[in-house]
C-alpha cells in the first residue's frame, strides 16, 4: 500500500526542519508513491509566499530581476522529467 | 510584532489591521493565526468575517494561487482556480466555511501560510494529474490510436536529472552520473551564482540538512543578509536555507529554460 507523504512531513520539508536521513526517507517515499513533483512544487510555492522574508534573510534576488516571471518555471514544469510521476 | 498579554485577553476585539500585520511577519504568533481562522470560519455574517475572508481570498492566498495557476496549470489565471480553491478549503464540512483551516495545528512551529501552501499545492497537482489522465484517454479514443496512458516508471526513476533533484535512495554520486548529464549540469552550474551551486550540491544532491548547510554558507550569507547572521535563531537558519534552496532551484530552472537544456 502506498504511504502518502503527510501534511506534517510536507510542511517540515518546506521549513527545512528535516535531518539528512529524514530527507532521504521522504524522497524515497515520494518516488515510491509518485509524489516527487509535489516536493519540488511546494518548495517553490513557499518561496513565492515568503518573498519578503527571503529578501530580509538572503538579500534581494538579482538573478531573477531581468526575468519574465510568467515564463520561467511554467515552461520547465512541462519539460521536467520529475513531473512525470507514475500514476 | 508581539501582541501583549492585555491585548491577547481581548483578542476577539483586536483590530484586523493588527492581525494582518502580524500575519505578514516572518514568524506570526499562533494566537493571531488562530484568531484569524476563527474569524474566517464564523457562521454568522459580520464585519470580522468579511475582513478575514476578504484578506484570505486575496493577499493571503494570491501568492499560492498564482504559483499554482502559472506553474501547475501552465499559465492559467489564478481567478480561474479561485472557486475550486474555495470548494477544496471548505470540503469535508460544508457547514463550516473554510473548514480545512480549522485543522491547522502549528506542528513543529510552522505557519498557517505553509500549511495552506502544502495542502493546496498537493490538491491541485493531484487534480491536474487526474485531468491529464482523462484527457489522454479521450485523445486515445478520439484518435483511434494507442496512446500510452501509463507513465513509464522505470524511465522516471532512471532519469539522472530526476535523481539529481529528488535523490534516489540517498546521495547522487558524481562518478555514477552519466557524463552527458554531468556536462549539462556543470554547464548550468557555470551560469549560476556560486552560492546556488553550493546549496544545490549540499542540500539537493547530498541531502544535507538546512542547519549543516548553514554552517558551510554562513560567511557568504552574512554578506547579503539584512539581519546579522550571528543573531539568527535556529528557526531563522532553517528558514533561510530552505528559501535559499528554493531560490537556487528556481535559478537552475531559469538557466535550463534560457539555454533550452533538457535532461
Amino acid at each position: 500500500m502506498k504511504r502518502l507523504i503527510s501534511d506534517k512531513e510536507l510542511v517540515a520539508y518546506i521549513d527545512g526542519q528535516l535531518t539528512k536521513e529524514e530527507v532521504c526517507s521522504l524522497k524515497a517515499k515520494a518516488l515510491e508513491n509518485g509524489e516527487a513533483d509535489l516536493l519540488l512544487h511546494v518548495q517553490l510555492a513557499a518561496l513565492e509566499c515568503d518573498g519578503e522574508i527571503a529578501d530580509e534573510l538572503l538579500g534581494k534576488d538579482f538573478f531573477m530581476q531581468d526575468d519574465d516571471h510568467l515564463s520561467t518555471i511554467a515552461i520547465a514544469a512541462k519539460s521536467f522529467p520529475f513531473v512525470e510521476n507514475k500514476e | 510584532m508581539d501582541i501583549s498579554i492585555n491585548t491577547i485577553e481581548r483578542i476577539d476585539y483586536l483590530d484586523f489591521e493588527v492581525i494582518k500585520k502580524n500575519l505578514k511577519n516572518n514568524r506570526p504568533q499562533l494566537i493571531i493565526e488562530k484568531e484569524f481562522v476563527r474569524r474566517i470560519t464564523l457562521l454568522e455574517d459580520s464585519l470580522q468575517r468579511k475582513q478575514a475572508q476578504g484578506y484570505f481570498n486575496t493577499e493571503f492566498s494570491s501568492p499560492i494561487l498564482s504559483y499554482v495557476a502559472r506553474y501547475v496549470y501552465n499559465n492559467a489565471y489564478y481567478q480561474e482556480i479561485l472557486g475550486e480553491y474555495y470548494e477544496f478549503i471548505s470540503k469535508e464540512n460544508k457547514n463550516i466555511p473554510y473548514y480545512k483551516l480549522t485543522l491547522y495545528k502549528n506542528i513543529n512551529n510552522s505557519t498557517l501560510c505553509h500549511y495552506v501552501t502544502a495542502i493546496t499545492v498537493r490538491y491541485f497537482i493531484d487534480k491536474k494529474k487526474k485531468e491529464d489522465k482523462i484527457s489522454r484517454k479521450q485523445l486515445s479514443i478520439d484518435g483511434a490510436s494507442k496512446v500510452n496512458t501509463k507513465e513509464n516508471e522505470r524511465d522516471v526513476i532512471d532519469n539522472p536529472w530526476f535523481n539529481l533533484l529528488i535523490g534516489n535512495a540517498g546521495d547522487v554520486h558524481e562518478k555514477e552520473m552519466a557524463s552527458e548529464t554531468r556536462k549539462k549540469i556543470d554547464f548550468i552550474f557555470s551560469k549560476l551564482p556560486e552560492r546556488d551551486v553550493k546549496v544545490i550540491k549540499l542540500m539537493v544532491m547530498h541531502n544535507v540538512s538546512g542547519l549543516d548547510a548553514f554552517e558551510e554558507l554562513e560567511d557568504d550569507l552574512s554578506k547579503t543578509a539584512k539581519i546579522p547572521t550571528s543573531t539568527w535563531t535556529t528557526k531563522q537558519k532553517q528558514d533561510a536555507m530552505a528559501l535559499q534552496k528554493a531560490r537556487a532551484l528556481k535559478h537552475f530552472i531559469k538557466v535550463m529554460n534560457n539555454e533550452k537544456i533538457n535532461f
